[in-house]
């Protein structure tokens, strides 16, 4: 095969000596690849693990769509949104049908490059007799995809706060907190169309104000009082949402400070799909594109002789294509 | 002495009392809008804050507009006045 030295240069492998021939091995090691060569193994790994519980939490607040590195969607008007209540789409004899337009404005986006490095000193390693244990490049290599997708995860929180009308409300034994949740519900509702799409997104602290409000003793409507023991489904099934998601994750954004809730006296409702397409009428997606080599995750590794730098990278955008009925309620506890 | 008919809310002379000529009822007071400028001059900057805070979370610029100016109207019918509170907080943290 004429072509294999050619093949094998565009993996990132430089073999020595002569040409390489079919049948023959031919050796080679990271040490004479291109500086960060991928490292294809520690990517599979990567992508064969199962996905951890802030990678489903991701999936479940930002459903993902795969895309180009550039990609383009119409921004849907209120044209989508009309009814012939007149009677106008019946078609007279001799006439056309009733012609309408989409006139709604067409976005250019891209998904973003992100990615982290780690330099990991070869002391630091488990090691038996002199070798150091193998595998460690697939512990931090999904160590750092972890701690990528958190940041992803606070940056899409953020978006969604920015896109969403707020109204603020206050738990109490004076009040029904699972009522003002209903209102927020039908403010989407009356904007999108129907309950089936949206999902209500609860911050950690007003989850916990929330039963605290039920379960208080001044609370003089006891009736509802069995709110305090609903689980998210159940909630979701009082709301007539398709579910409800608690974020109760924390983060900390730099050494030695506190951990503080990624999400607290807050709740959203807004609409998604399990599997969205790039212009299905979702309030907020993740496009994702592929990245060298395939997939969602590359990892590269540039060994030197103490340390060793891991590079774990991801192409994706959390975009709203449409802010009517991203509804928000900021929580006071009283 | 100006003539009767010619005050204000005065009632035609001779004619019976109706709506066209009788002084209007007080209906309910509308919600409170910031007529002061001070008041408008704070909401102005706030709700400027809240739109830039938005394009900086990463939202695009007419979305952040559009959604800046829907919370304003809220605000306004509700007779809320979120940068009051702020001012209270920032207050109370002197």
């Amino acid at each position: 095969m004429k072509h294999l030295a050619t093949y094998l240069g565009l993996t990132g492998a430089t073999v020595l000596g002569d040409s390489p021939v079919m049948g023959q091995i031919t050796a080679i090691n990271s040490s004479q690849n291109f500086a960060g060569s991928l490292a294809q193994d520690v990517t599979n790994y990567l992508a064969g693990i199962p996905s951890s519980d802030e990678q489903t939490r991701l999936d479940a607040l930002f459903p993902a769509i795969q895309t180009n590195d550039f990609f383009q969607f119409s921004k849907a008007d209120d044209e989508a949104y009309l009814t012939e209540a007149d009677d106008s789409d019946i078609r007279a004899i001799g006439a056309s049908f009733k012609r309408v337009q989409y006139k709604g404005t067409t976005v250019t986006d891209a998904t973003q490059q992100k990615g982290l490095t780690w330099r990991v000193d070869h002391k630091t390693l488990p090691k038996v007799g002199n070798d150091i244990v193998p595998g460690w490049e697939n512990r931090y290599a999904d160590a750092l995809r972890k701690r990528l997708i958190r940041a992803d995860i606070v940056r899409g929180l953020a978006l969604l706060d920015a896109a969403a009308t707020n109204v603020a409300i206050t738990y109490s034994a004076a009040t029904n907190p699972d009522g003002l949740l209903r209102a927020m519900v039908q403010l989407s509702r009356t904007a999108l169309g129907e309950t089936g799409w949206l999902q209500v997104l609860i911050g950690n602290a007003s989850w916990q104000g929330r039963i605290d409000a039920y379960e208080a003793a001044a609370r003089a409507n006891t009736g509802v009082a069995n709110h305090a023991d609903y689980t998210p489904e159940q909630l979701a099934r009082y709301l007539m949402v398709k579910n409800v998601l608690i974020e109760d994750g924390v983060k900390q954004t730099a050494k030695g400070t506190a951990k503080t809730d990624r999400l607290g006296l807050v709740n959203y409702s807004y609409a998604v799909t399990d599997s969205p397409v790039i212009d299905d009428p979702s309030n907020i997606k993740r496009a994702w594109s592929a990245v060298k080599g395939g997939g969602e995750w590359a990892v590269a590794i540039q060994e030197y002789e103490v340390f060793t730098d891991i590079t774990v990278w991801h192409e994706s955008k959390i975009f709203v294509p449409i802010t009517t009925g991203i509804r928000k309620t900021t929580v006071t506890l009283a | 002495m100006t003539h009767p008919s010619l005050r204000k809310g005065a009632r035609v002379l001779g004619a019976k009392a109706t709506t066209a000529n009788h002084p209007p009822t007080p209906t309910k007071m509308a919600k409170k809008k910031p007529t002061d400028p001070v008041d408008t001059a704070k909401a102005d900057a706030y709700y400027e804050a809240l739109r830039a805070s938005k394009i900086a979370a990463g939202l695009r610029a007419e979305d952040a507009a559009s959604v800046t100016a829907a919370q304003r109207a809220e605000d306004e019918a509700a007779g809320a006045e979120p940068w009051a509170s702020e001012e209270a907080e920032e207050a109370a943290q002197a």
